[in-house]
């Protein structure tokens, strides 16, 4: 079938399951015929719109939908195979025998002990020997045992600390942090977990994590959101949460928060930038609620209850007298 | 447009490879990078937003779940197009009430370009798509409208304008090939300008 008429078939919607097997065909033997099916594709696209249209397109809540959905939808690999060992047991019993044999000589020679980072008065950032990125805070401190990434990534943590996961070696990335812990999904979050605080808050950047106790399942927290955990009452709770679905909406829950950690939660929700004025500002104590509110609106509604005002500059926002 | 360059193909299949591997962060790129141009193209056979954005948020929840399955020859961007291209035909043809659009009437829901150039350059082009239009041959630009704009079935025109539905696959491939050649020129530009606009 010429080209032209297979074209036109596919734009309106009369060619059948041979005839897009065809059109396949057609695109994939050239580049010139991509081309040309990707000009034709542009020009059915822009005389079926008037230039007075200008459809609006919700990125945001559908990109964290998409998100949600590949980063909570694992897909196991399917290709496994499976040993033909009928031909060689005996072989595949010595082999396995030697391992054994080797693995305990190798265990009983490397003596297994801690590792400490500490960062002391400054920031410090640092790899983990499973490629994860690690920036801690000041004043934090993170231990690990030395079969780290051998045959699972346990990390304990004191102070604060943002953690890009890596691939490498084996088992998920578990975060001990007090009485909570953290396990990742693949993911780039930050951990609060200072022993002068009465809370754990846990700030995801990318992907997904698990913040629970023994006792509690806790939460599921994804890109955007903030959870936070009360030593006190032993309770969970989402500072900033999206819910689910298509027209999923942003809620702020900030009860008894520091102006400082509003603001860096807001950040993250909004993926803005605020800025205090003065330092004096970040230890002022706020509660306030919003629901599916433009950030506009919080940060003035939150400045306001505290006697300040935000100023909207180039980049980001300024909160000040 | 074209994809001669080594080095483009040579990106194309590390992209191709990283989706099939499942690489999340290459599919958050993917989302990124052609979301809304997918929703525009399917808006452009629907005609509805939400629904627009419907079909394009499945597609990629698709494209995810059978990521390993993922069999590739061309270049990723004419596979998502083709795939919401098919996807927003099926909607359409599976709607029950299928109503007359009339694509002359405004129907803006967001109109918040403040770039002259790009409202100067969006209105060139729409003058060069309705004089391209008026200069089809009238049987050939009837054919055309009521496919495009009504997504009528090619025996549905053929029985509104009592002739075969042979005639009306040659009418509509006529006026795209000649709508092609009168709009040769503003199709180049209006792609790069929205390369140049977006980038």
């Amino acid at each position: 079938m010429e080209s032209e008429n297979l074209l036109a078939r596919y734009f309106s919607g009369q060619a059948s399951k041979d005839e897009l097997k065809l059109l396949d065909n057609w695109i994939n033997a050239s580049p010139d015929n991509e081309a040309e099916f990707m000009r034709m594709t542009k020009l059915y696209e822009i005389t079926g719109l008037n230039e007075n249209e200008k459809p609006h397109f919700d990125y945001t809540n559908a990109k964290i939908s998409f998100e949600k959905h590949i980063y909570t939808n694992h897909k196991k690999s399917n290709s496994f195979r499976i040993f033909n060992a009928k031909r060689n047991w005996i072989a595949v019993a010595a082999v396995l025998a030697l391992l054994i044999a080797v693995g305990t000589v190798m265990k009983q020679a490397n003596q297994i002990s801690e590792v400490t980072i500490a960062s002391n008065s400054k920031p410090t950032e640092c790899i983990l020997p499973d490629n994860t990125k690690t920036a801690l805070s000041a004043n934090s401190c993170l231990k690990y045992k030395t079969d780290f990434a051998v045959t699972n990534k346990v990390l304990n943590l004191t102070g604060e600390a943002k953690f890009s996961v890596g691939k490498s070696g084996k088992g998920k990335l578990k975060i001990a942090a007090g009485e909570t812990f953290i396990e990742d999904i693949g993911t780039v979050f930050e951990v609060t977990a200072y022993e002068k605080d009465n809370y754990i808050q846990v700030k995801v950047f990318e992907g997904v994590v698990k913040f629970y106790t023994s006792t509690d399942k806790g939460l599921v927290l994804h890109a955007r959101e903030t959870g936070i955990y009360n030593k006190v009452s032993k309770k969970f709770r989402i500072l900033a949460g999206y819910k689910s679905g298509r027209n999923s909406n942003l809620q702020l829950n900030l009860d008894g928060v520091t102006l400082q950690q509003a603001v860096r939660i807001i950040e993250n929700a909004y993926q803005t930038t605020i800025k205090l004025a003065e330092d004096n500002y970040a230890d002022k104590q706020i509660t306030v609620s919003f629901s599916d509110e433009q950030v506009n609106t919080v940060l003035s509604v939150m400045s306001q209850t505290l006697g300040l005002r935000v100023e909207k500059n180039k980049d980001y926002y300024l909160i000040k007298k | 447009m074209v994809v001669s360059n080594q080095v483009d193909i040579q990106r194309m299949d590390e992209t191709i490879k990283a989706l099939k591997s499942g690489d999340r962060k290459a599919f958050s790129n993917l989302f990124e990078n052609f979301y809304q141009a997918l929703c525009r193209y399917s808006f452009s056979i629907i005609r509805e937003t939400a629904d627009a954005e419907d079909v394009v948020q499945k597609i990629f929840f698709k494209l995810w779940d059978q990521h390993s399955e993922l069999e590739i020859q061309s270049s990723i961007k004419s596979y998502l197009y083709r795939m919401v291209h098919n996807e927003s035909i099926n909607f359409i043809q599976q709607k029950t009430n299928r109503s007359v659009k009339n694509y002359e009437i405004v129907s803006s829901t967001d109109a918040n370009t403040d770039d002259v150039n790009e409202q100067m350059a969006a209105s060139d082009l729409q003058q060069a798509i309705n004089k391209a239009l008026e200069n089809l041959p009238p049987q050939c630009r009837k054919a055309f409208e009521l496919s495009r704009m009504e997504q009528k079935s090619y025996a549905e025109i053929a029985q509104n304008m009592n002739i075969s539905t042979n005639t009306v696959e040659n009418q509509i491939s006529k006026a795209l090939r000649l709508l092609r050649i009168a709009l040769k020129d503003y199709l180049v530009v209006y792609v790069s300008l929205q390369i140049f606009l977006h980038n």
